[in-house]
């Protein structure tokens, strides 16, 4: 079995260094694909195991991304990251199946979804 | 330098540092972005894509300084977020006041930026007459005009308690002071109309007729107003809905995307108290019954993900409340069945009823195809509680259903009360309102060329109007339900003329032959009394010039008689 595959989406470069940052050094083991939209998330070849989708991006948002994701990759893990948890997104997102993390992005919520 | 990183100590120092460079490098360009966007904006206000980039760049500077712990700064972007989202959603509209604010916010956090490349901290911030001056757009949008119902005490009106177990508190509003002045204003105004008709009668006869001009006028925009203070936003009773549709789709293990369409669709407040229940119970079944297990719907091809479409809008004085789910629909074969089995119909009259006639049978009492009866919905009670809550409001309901490709329940209500402009018609000596919204054109034929431009069998007559042959329905008939072994040629051949009012009717035009047009009005439409709601032909109560009463024709069912 090759390296495990994570798949981050969104539109903050910062964002993205962070969430790499904390896999290099806390998940050695897993290999992260990053894209910047949905249009680019989607365009991935290979399999993913665990997805986190920023909700806020240009083009598709998080739901919508995922709800494509979910076709792609049965089986796959979602998780949606944003910083505005409106009761009602985490409600839409619980409703389609889909974990819920709390922006910023820390070490210790990755190890929490990660088990 | 206190808690810069989120977590102290997560990165070693040149992590870092780097992150701290992609800080700098992202919101600077994104400010950049805004400023450009802003100014754009000044041209276009109204521009949803300008609008919602601008919003999603502040919303990443946001984001990018909660991230990176400058907390300062975070609050004052996100104070500058909520108000380009009031501007996305309509709330306001960008005027120079809030375009200077958003370009003091940029440079507020320009200098910001420098001190955190300078010294790794905020520095000193002094955001708060900026932080208050943005506050003060922001809630100037949100006091709405007729704003949240009152938290504090129920109507003490016959029907509080009824009300009140119906779990809103949408029985009571609290009206803002601007809309009270308004209509002491209204008030004002009809005074000074009343005292102008009374010295037209005294001293100037001739003033006469202007004067009761003015008056009606006056009185019409009171009566607008005060009708408008009923209305509430749909939108209201929905915000519960996602919460029981996650649930749902939690306990069934299923995954479902409800959304909404026509949030604001304005709805008289009795009428949403008696529907809340209602779509509720419609969404339960939706989820229970129609979305289908993730894995047998990517099986069938479609997406695990079910859709529930719930939407409002409003047509001809009219509400239209519609329910579909993508689903595996209802299979009318079992319907009809079930029917049989229970001796609710002989077979030979389930064989004769249509589909649509079949579907209406599920609105029965203890009506019921689901073939396991769940804690959640399927012993075949609530369907017929909101059969009867929407009969109860002198509304329809209608059921399509494709089977593997879903259910749709769509409701009609008329708008409890509401100033109709309609054109008045005479058949069988009474006097019948149609909405003037629904009117194409008015059109009659004399002597010979009344049976020349009919025809078509007895089932579907037609006539022909500049050209075009479409549908003839005689009102006569429609509400009489006479005539009916007779062709309609036969009926007309007596005429001397034919009035007609030709009709638009969703995507069909018809035309209504009537005995008289008459004259067109604005009236005040009431629901129709319950003798009468289940005459799907007949949509309100219109009260007349005189103060008699007569009915408003509910187009659409027109052309299905």
């Amino acid at each position: 079995m090759g390296k495990k595959r994570v798949l981050v989406v969104d539109d903050s470069s910062l964002a993205l260094m962070m969430v790499r940052k904390i896999f290099a050094s806390r998940f050695p083991d897993w290999e992260m694909i990053e894209a910047k939209n949905g249009d680019e998330a989607l365009t991935v070849v290979g399999e993913v195991h665990l997805a986190l989708l920023d909700f806020n991006m240009p083009g598709m948002n998080g739901i919508e991304l995922a709800e494509k994701l979910m076709i792609k990759y049965p089986g796959v893990a979602l998780y949606l990251v944003t910083a505005n948890i409106q009761e009602r997104m985490q409600q839409k997102a619980d409703a389609m199946g889909i974990g819920f993390v709390k922006k910023p992005i820390s070490e210790h919520k990755l190890v929490e979804i990660m088990g | 330098m206190c808690g810069i990183w989120g977590g102290k100590g997560m990165f070693d120092e040149e992590t870092q540092r780097a992150l701290l460079q992609e800080f700098l490098a992202e919101n600077r360009e994104a400010l950049d972005r805004i400023e450009q966007g802003l100014l754009q904006l000044e041209g276009m206000p109204t521009n949803q894509a300008l609008l919602h980039a601008i919003f999603r760049d502040m919303h990443t500077v946001k984001g990018n300084c909660r991230m990176m712990a400058f907390g300062r700064v975070e609050e004052l972007t996100h104070t500058a977020e909520s108000l380009l989202d009031g501007l996305r959603a309509g709330r306001m509209r960008i005027d120079q006041v809030i375009g200077s604010r958003l370009l003091q916010v940029l440079d507020a956090v320009r200098t910001t930026l420098q001190e955190i490349e300078r010294s790794g901290t905020e520095g000193e911030c002094h955001f708060e007459p900026l932080q208050s001056q943005l506050q003060r757009l922001i809630q100037r949008a949100e006091v709405s005009p007729v704003d949240a119902p009152a938290a504090t005490e129920e109507s003490a009106n016959g029907q509080g308690g009824e009300m009140e177990t119906a779990g809103g508190r949408l029985d009571s509003i609290r009206l803002s002071i601007d809309r009270l002045d308004a209509l002491m204003n209204h008030v004002g105004e009809l005074g000074a109309g009343f005292n102008q008709l009374k010295y037209a009668l005294a001293r100037q006869p001739a003033q006469l007729e202007v004067a009761m001009e003015g008056l009606a006028q006056q009185i019409q925009s009171l009566q607008d107003e005060v009708l408008r203070y009923r209305l509430q936003p749909i939108g209201r009773i929905w915000e519960s809905y996602h919460r029981l549709v996650r649930d749902l789709a939690v306990e069934t293990k299923k995954k479902v995307l409800l959304e909404l369409h026509g949030e604001e669709t304005e709805v008289d407040r009795n009428v949403l108290l008696v529907i809340k229940e209602s779509l509720g119970h419609l969404l339960r079944n939706a989820v229970d019954h129609g979305i289908e297990l993730p894995a047998i719907r990517t099986e069938q091809g479609k997406s695990p993900v079910g859709r529930i479409h719930l939407s409002a809008w409003q047509q001809q004085g009219q509400i239209y409340l519609e329910i579909a789910d993508d689903g595996h629909g209802v299979d009318v074969q079992k319907v009809r069945a079930k029917a049989v089995a229970s001796a609710l119909l002989t077979e030979e009259r389930a064989g004769e009823l249509q589909e649509s006639e079949l579907l209406r049978l599920i609105l029965l009492p203890g009506f019921s195809t689901a073939d396991q009866v769940s804690k959640i919905s399927g012993r075949g009670t609530g369907m017929d509680v909101v059969q009867s809550a929407i009969e109860q409001l002198g509304g329809t309901i209608s059921i399509s259903s494709t089977l593997g490709e879903g259910t749709r329940f769509r409701m009609r209500i008329p708008q409890t009360m509401a100033i109709v402009p309609v054109l008045l018609v005479r058949t069988w000596g009474e006097i019948y309102a149609i909405p003037q919204s629904g009117i194409v054109e008015l059109v009659s034929y004399h002597g010979a060329e009344v049976l020349q431009q009919v025809e078509g069998k007895m089932q579907a007559p037609m006539v022909r109007v500049r050209g075009h042959l479409m549908p003839l329905v005689l009102l006569a008939q429609v509400l009489n339900g006479m005539g009916q072994t007779q062709g309609v040629r036969e009926q007309l051949r007596g005429w001397s003329e034919l009035q007609m009012v030709v009709l638009q009717s969703e995507e069909q035009k018809f035309a209504l032959a009537v005995e008289a047009i008459l004259e067109p009005a604005n009236l005040l439409i009431k629901p129709l009394g319950r003798f009468f709601a289940g005459i799907s032909v007949l949509a309100g109560t219109a009260v007349m010039p005189d103060g008699t009463v007569s009915f408003l024709l509910n187009v659409p069912e027109l052309l299905q008689g």
